[in-house]
């Protein structure tokens, strides 16, 4: 697990680790049963401190992505994977919300915005395929 | 809800006809690291000093682990670390003679601990202390403050004048201590990088006057704005008045 932390960021450190973690569930380079590390290892890691670490892990054992499994160790629930593809949606929705909100606000019509999205997977499938 | 570590109450100290610190209250809650912040000249030492039983407040009083600052001050100083902004120690000793000279005034002394942190911060314990570096003295004296198995500890800008290999060094002894059960570090800094790393409390003053205290993340949350933002949006505010 692969972490890029903001101290400097308006967004609360412990929401960087949450929306991290479950970016990597949903992306697949987090499975089910994955162990993650603990919360003094991922401290130390990257010079945080571990009530932070310890308050993304209570979050997201809370919104079920993480479980705790016999005593101390942290792991990726199974069910993860059926939130990764719930949180895939809203992880792109939100982006579109934002695109579209700056689409408003320099006036771009529904017919410009759809022809832009067309254009846009286009280029991607290009790029991909 | 835990109790604090640190209460302070009313706390001013006047110089004369100067305020360096005016009516000054916050809590700092058991198991946390506090930023204390403020711009140079702000009262951040002054504070720490009448913590530390080093200046008598004008008024107000220190609660520490429990135990008034300047009645219980003795025992205190067992149970707490402090490394003043100069830290001040006996040059002419070798560094093993002021650590064996250190540990004699602690019920517990870590030695585990201070020979880690020689040893990563290359600190040959057969020179003598006027024969380190500055930063290396730092770490001197950071490595004795955490020697006593402090419960609380302070720091009064520990940071400043050492490079970034040292800093994270102090980082990583910070992450080390708080890692053990309901240890409490405060330290104060000018300097937001390195407190918005390690911090989750945070006290920001000027004028010798409390401007915000509270959870970094709760004040990330309720103002939207980094830490940076926060702070030069409260110091800019006074100006303006």
């Amino acid at each position: 697990m692969r972490l890029k932390l903001e101290p400097a960021s308006p967004i609360p450190m412990y929401l960087q680790i949450v929306e991290q973690v479950r970016h990597e569930i949903a992306a697949g380079a987090l499975l089910a049963d994955d162990e993650l590390p603990s919360v003094r290892a991922l401290a130390a890691r990257y010079l945080i401190n571990p009530n932070t670490v310890a308050r993304a892990y209570l979050e997201l054992e809370r919104d079920g992505f993480l479980c705790k499994r016999r005593g101390a160790g942290t792991y990726v629930s199974t069910d993860a994977t059926a939130l990764g593809a719930v949180h895939r949606i809203q992880a792109v929705r939100k982006l579109l919300d934002r695109a579209l909100a700056a689409a408003s606000e320099f006036g771009l019509t529904k017919r410009q915005v759809r022809q832009l999205v067309e254009e846009r997977l286009a280029v991607t499938k290009e790029k991909s395929g | 809800m835990k109790t604090p570590a640190l209460v302070v109450e009313g706390l001013s100290k006047r110089f004369g006809r100067r305020v360096a610190v005016e009516d000054l209250t916050f809590q700092v809650p058991e198991g946390s690291v506090c930023g204390f912040l403020g711009r140079n000249g702000a009262g951040k030492s002054t504070t720490i000093r009448m913590m530390m039983n080093l200046l008598d407040p004008t008024a107000g009083r220190v609660t520490m682990l429990g135990l008034d600052s300047r009645r219980e001050h003795t025992a205190l100083m067992r149970r707490v670390g402090y490394v003043s902004e100069s830290p001040v120690l006996y040059e002419w000793m070798k560094v093993k003679d002021l650590v064996r000279f250190t540990a004699g005034f602690y019920p517990r002394w870590n030695r585990r601990r201070v020979d880690e942190l020689f040893d990563r911060c290359a600190i040959d314990r057969d020179q003598r202390v006027r024969h380190l570096s500055r930063g290396t003295q730092a770490q001197l004296a950071l490595a004795l403050a955490l020697g006593g198995d402090p419960e609380l500890l302070i720091l009064d800008e520990p940071a400043t004048g050492l490079d970034v290999l040292v800093r994270r060094d102090f980082l990583e002894s910070i992450i080390q201590l708080i890692q053990q059960d309901g240890r409490t570090v405060l330290f104060s800094s000018h300097l937001l990088h390195d407190v918005e790393r390690v911090a989750d409390q945070v006290v920001i003053i000027d004028n010798g006057r409390l401007v915000q205290s509270g959870s970094t993340e709760e004040l990330k949350l309720s103002t939207g704005l980094s830490l940076e933002e926060s702070f030069l949006a409260a110091v800019g505010a006074k100006e303006r008045q």
